[in-house]
């Protein structure tokens, strides 16, 4: 029999169903055909899919091979001659851990061959447990040995054991990611001053440091974040890190008080984005007042108590940078934060406040946004005569947080359309507008006036998402909703 | 247009770039330079053929596969890389396992790497989520492991 078949007559297109005459096939061996038929380098590439997709049912992206190790000796033989199998070994802290599987970890490692290698490894106990200590230790040699091809290493151990690491002095040419977190429940001493000098030749570009104090090479690290970090430290790298674009940097201390004297000047000329909270003042200030970021783009500032407006201003002013993104936790105390801020503000088109004054609902926190939204209403003494004419004129997101008080509705058509200093009415050109709080029960919000929701209803470029979340009660409500059926009702 | 003969005999008229989606028929083209001589496909049956030519056909103006860079694509580059699998490829591999397997060995011989690929990621589909026993059960395997394998085999259990 001789047919012939063309693509032009049968063939499917893009658009096509792929045809199912397939239960019609009657293969020549039985039906359960041996898995045996396929060759080794097929099999290879069936059990890299295995270990490295994802499936339907779940999105875990890696799966261990081992478990192919167990179905029969031929696929153990193929699994255990595949190194992409083994690039990536994660040990997490509820995985039971001895000095046998330090040594099944290093045969593991030793199956990937010459590949680059994922290490994530999580581990706890206490100084005084002997035995765990040396596992612990035991691992973190093993580790070591192989940091010719580490592509990324996570570690979180208590520093106790993190203190005494020492890869091989051969950093991998590829190394892409170092996480070291020293685990300080388990440690000892001062947080901020346990010191890994055993890095000092590596070159990673993603650094995630929490309780250490760590050498590195910093010139090629774009992401870095510091959990429990000394000021002295922060002053010490950021200047190192020459391509650092986005810093995250969780409660900046100042321990080490010696230091700070010699502590002149923060900058770093490549950063666009800095996330950072305080945990004391003097830190706040040397790094406000000494800091330079002219890159500056992306900026969410926790500030330390009072000062905090202040200390903003200042590294503001001293970066002449241009923001376009601020995350800014108003500080309860300081009724004109927001205005005070806003003349550094001119480029900025996304203002992300939060506003937690929850144990002060005394206090007049709307200040700011009513100035914001008429300059001519309310001129503090003191403000107007650096304030240009125009407040926050590039404004497309605005996205309010609070707590324990509602937003000023009336004040909204104002933030789209203010008044300035002289009276002249003006457009910023915003998009989003999104206020949400928190609060305990639904008596202690205010509804939006029918006036308010009709001025706000004719800015149809605008979308407007109000939510008011009752915790209590775990109801979010549509606020925007609520306030116009009660307005209804009153009529 | 590239004459292609099966196993069992069975002519297909192809057009050159579907054709060439094979590494061994394209190898073969360049050979033989211009001819109208058909090629033949040792160890591809029409039934097999006809899914392989389907795959193809569909697939045709895909761009190329880029070189996996091993040593440097992260795991979940890789996965990213080599999870983007249309409803389309999905329907097409929902056969019979013995047709898979014929298929895979196709694609193994005619050196088409993405169905190779795509055929073998749908294998692993099959065993994800399954025990040792359902694996052994999927594909009729035997457990060949000694006493003393199975024991070193229980005290893997290092975690991933």
């Amino acid at each position: 029999m001789q047919a012939t078949a063309s693509q032009h007559e049968s063939g499917p297109s893009k658009h096509s169903q792929p045809r199912r005459s397939t239960s019609h096939y009657r293969p020549s061996r039985d039906s359960r055909k041996p898995f045996d038929s396929l060759p080794v380098e097929v099999v290879s590439i069936v059990f890299k899919h295995y270990v490295h997709s994802v499936s339907q049912k779940s999105q875990r992206p890696y799966r261990s091979p081992l478990g192919l190790g167990k179905v029969c000796r031929r696929w153990r033989q193929i699994a255990w001659a595949t190194p992409d199998l083994w690039t990536k070994l994660r040990i997490r802290r509820q995985d039971p851990v001895s000095m046998l599987y330090a040594e099944l970890a290093d045969e593991w490692l030793s199956r990937s061959r010459t590949l680059s290698l994922w290490i994530g490894f999580e581990f706890h106990c206490v100084r005084q447990d002997k035995y765990n200590r040396s596992v612990g230790q035991r691992m973190l040699e093993i580790f070591g040995r192989y940091s010719d091809r580490w592509y990324s290493l996570s570690l979180t151990v208590p520093d106790f054991i993190l203190v005494n690491f020492r890869p091989t002095p051969s950093p991998s040419p590829v190394l892409h990611t170092i996480s070291l977190k020293g685990n300080p429940n388990h440690g000892v001493g001062s947080p901020y001053h346990v010191s890994i000098p055993t890095f000092a030749e590596f070159s990673p570009k993603i650094v995630n440091v929490s309780f250490l104090q760590l050498d590195l090479d910093w010139t090629f690290v774009t992401v870095l974040e510091i959990c429990r970090v000394d000021i002295a430290e922060v002053s010490r790298i950021l200047p190192l890190a020459t391509n650092l674009s986005k810093c995250t940097l969780r409660k900046v201390g100042s321990l080490n008080r010696a230091l700070n004297p010699t502590i002149t000047k923060i900058s770093c000329p490549s950063l666009e984005s800095l996330d950072i909270d305080f945990s004391d003042l003097e830190s706040q200030s040397l790094f406000c007042c000494t800091g330079s970021l002219p890159a500056l783009k992306r900026l969410t500032f926790k500030g330390c108590r009072e000062q905090s407006t202040d200390m903003l201003i200042a590294l503001l002013t001293q970066s002449s940078c241009t923001l376009k993104c601020l995350v800014f936790f108003e500080p309860w105390q300081d009724t004109f934060a927001l205005s005070h801020l806003a003349p550094l503000l001119s480029s900025l088109t996304e203002l992300n406040v939060f506003s937690d004054h929850s144990s002060y609902s005394a206090i007049d926190i709307y200040s700011s946004y009513h100035i914001l939204a008429n300059q001519s209403s309310i001129s503090p003494i003191g403000l107007t005569a650096t304030w240009p004419k125009f407040l926050l004129p590039s404004l497309e997101i605005f996205k309010w947080f609070g707590k324990g008080h509602s937003y000023p509705w009336e004040t909204l058509p104002g933030l789209i359309m203010p008044v300035s200093l002289d009276g002249e009415i003006y457009r910023r050109p915003l998009k989003l507008v999104q206020i949400s709080f928190d609060d305990a029960a639904a008596v202690n919000v205010p509804h939006i006036s029918k006036g308010t929701i009709q001025q706000l209803s004719e800015f149809t470029d605008v979308t407007f998402e109000f939510t008011v979340n009752y915790y209590l009660s775990e109801q979010k409500m549509d606020w925007w909703k609520v306030s116009l059926e009660e307005s209804q009702k009153l009529r | 247009m590239v004459i292609l003969i099966t196993s069992d005999n069975v002519k297909y008229v192809v057009e050159k770039d579907v054709a060439e989606l094979s590494v061994l028929v394209k190898n073969m083209l360049e050979d033989i330079g211009p001819s109208d001589e058909p090629i033949p496909l040792h160890n591809v049956t029409s039934t097999v053929f006809n899914k392989v030519l389907e795959y193809c056909i569909y697939h045709r103006n895909d761009p190329p596969p880029s070189d996996d860079d091993e040593g440097c694509a992260s795991p979940l580059h890789k996965y990213l890389a080599s999870h983007i699998c249309s409803e389309w490829d999905q329907r097409f591999f929902d056969v019979d396992q013995a047709l898979l397997f014929d298929i895979i060995l196709a694609a193994n011989y005619l050196d088409i790497k993405t169905l190779l690929d795509d055929a073998c990621k749908a294998v692993a589909h099959l065993i994800q989520g399954k025990s040792t026993e359902e694996i052994r059960g999927i594909f009729n395997i035997v457990n060949d492991f000694t006493p003393e394998e199975e024991a070193r085999v229980k005290k893997e259990n290092v975690s991933s």
